[in-house]
């Protein structure tokens, strides 16, 4: 059998060729086609990101000059002084709406008969109230069970008893210092039940506004004024505790031990 | 001649048409594509920074705005302590010291046996304060009824000192120094 191609331009399969080379431009094609979309989309895309950047840096700019000049008006050293005023006004409110009827009440209900109070004096800080107590007592063991009653009573705690002395007349002298948890009622209906005045009092006080002043304690005393959680206003009495609204919360005397 | 050079010399022109499109889809995402992927990610880096810069500024924006509405508001409330809760001024306090003290006390039957007042600044305060010492002598139940009073007087006074003491001579009649307090504003000039 010949197998000897004598063909000068021997013959070879040129669809293929063209298939071939028609599939490379397709491809090419394609590849052409998705990058034109891609530039497009690029393109766009790095529009509005340098629009969204540039309204960002904007908007940023008139921040920065609104917050100069709102800090222009508010230095650190005004804030420093309005918060000082304001710790010192919620002091002395605190002191306001310290009550001596129902600390006097407190008094006589543990008050042992062989002691008697000669002199009380309260130093109130922000959420504290301690206590100087002055007392005559006959025996040292009676000025020691007054302390013990106090403590029991749960409106005292801390109860020291720094210094005691004989006096001429045969009495101890004695002063007691300790922390009085002030009656601070928890709830509206707790603050009404106490809120009786002693009894010769009584029917004055129905007529009375029994509230001394606006027992609320202004913004910015203890904390600093940025950190202000605390709402509120005194405009709106009692915002902020419903305690202070009710005044000193006075409780009838309860008979008990000799007060003097 | 091998096939491949005979069908590259027959086909020259297609096969330069073919990669004239593969070389403009090389320099294509060359000078193109890669770049503006670049400018997209330096575009949104940008934005995203400028974003985070944003929120910082309005949280601070709204930091400041708080201080201020809190200074705004302290110190309204501040104008309207010193204005409406406390006495205005020393003849204000003098007022609570007297008549107010002296009438509470002759209504509640105790007897003033003496009252000094002295008027003091407070260091580094816009306050001033009108400090009163009574000794009073009555019974124990007046004087009891007394303090009740004048704790829920709706004049701005603070008890801060209370001493009991037997009065001499008489087991019932007590006498009772009492140290009470009112505030009120002073010019600041005045503090000064």
């Amino acid at each position: 059998m010949l197998r000897t191609n004598l063909a000068t331009r021997p013959f070879y399969n040129e669809r293929a060729v063209y298939l071939v080379l028609g599939l490379i431009v397709v491809v090419g094609l394609v590849v052409l086609s998705y990058e034109a979309i891609r530039i497009r989309e690029l393109t766009t895309l790095t529009t509005t990101r340098t629009i969204e950047a540039e309204a960002s840096e904007r908007a940023g700019a008139e921040l920065s000059l609104l917050i100069a000049e709102i800090q222009r008006g508010i230095s650190p050293e005004a804030i420093a002084e309005a918060s000082a005023a304001a710790r010192e006004a919620n002091l002395l409110i605190d002191q306001r709406v310290f009550s001596w009827t129902d600390f006097f009440n407190r008094i006589e209900t543990t008050l042992p008969a062989d002691v008697m109070v000669t002199e009380v004096r309260p130093d109130i800080a922000p959420g504290s109230v301690e206590v100087t107590i002055g007392v005559l007592g006959r025996s040292l063991d009676a000025i020691t069970e007054f302390i013990g009653a106090l403590e029991d009573s749960g409106a005292f705690s801390q109860m020291l008893n720094p210094s005691a002395e004989l006096t001429d007349d045969g009495m101890y002298s004695a002063v007691l210092r300790g922390t009085y948890l002030q009656a601070m009622p928890a709830d509206l209906d707790q603050a009404a039940r106490a809120a009786e005045p002693p009894a010769s009092a009584e029917a004055r006080a129905e007529d009375a506004d029994v509230a001394p002043v606006d027992g609320t304690r202004l913004a910015g005393g203890d904390d600093e004024l940025p950190s202000e959680d605390r709402d509120q206003d005194a405009t709106e009495a009692g915002v902020e505790e419903a305690e202070a609204d009710l005044g000193p919360v006075p409780t009838p005397p309860v008979p008990g031990g000799d007060p003097l | 001649m091998t096939l491949l050079k005979r069908i590259v010399l027959e086909k020259r022109t297609l096969i330069t048409s073919v990669a004239m499109i593969l070389a403009i889809d090389v320099l294509l995402y060359a000078f193109a594509v890669y770049p503006w992927s670049n400018k997209v990610v330096q575009a949104e880096t940008r934005a995203v920074q400028a974003a985070a810069q944003l929120g910082l500024l309005r949280a601070n924006y709204a930091a400041v705005t708080q201080t201020s509405e809190n200074k705004i508001n302290a110190d309204s409330q501040l104008e309207r302590f010193y204005s409406e809760v406390l006495p205005v001024d020393l003849a204000g306090a003098r007022r609570i010291s007297y008549p107010l003290l002296v009438k509470l006390a002759e209504d509640t039957n105790l007897v003033l046996e003496r009252r000094r007042s002295v008027s003091e600044t407070i260091r580094e305060s816009l306050l001033a304060r009108l400090r009163t010492t009574m000794v009073l002598a009555g019974g124990y139940e007046d004087i009891r009824q007394f303090i009740y009073e004048l704790e829920t007087a709706p004049e701005f006074i603070l008890i801060e000192e209370v001493i009991l003491g037997q009065a001499d001579g008489s087991d019932e009649a007590l006498v009772l120094t009492l140290g009470v307090s009112t505030y009120y504003w002073v010019e600041p000039d005045a503090v000064s």
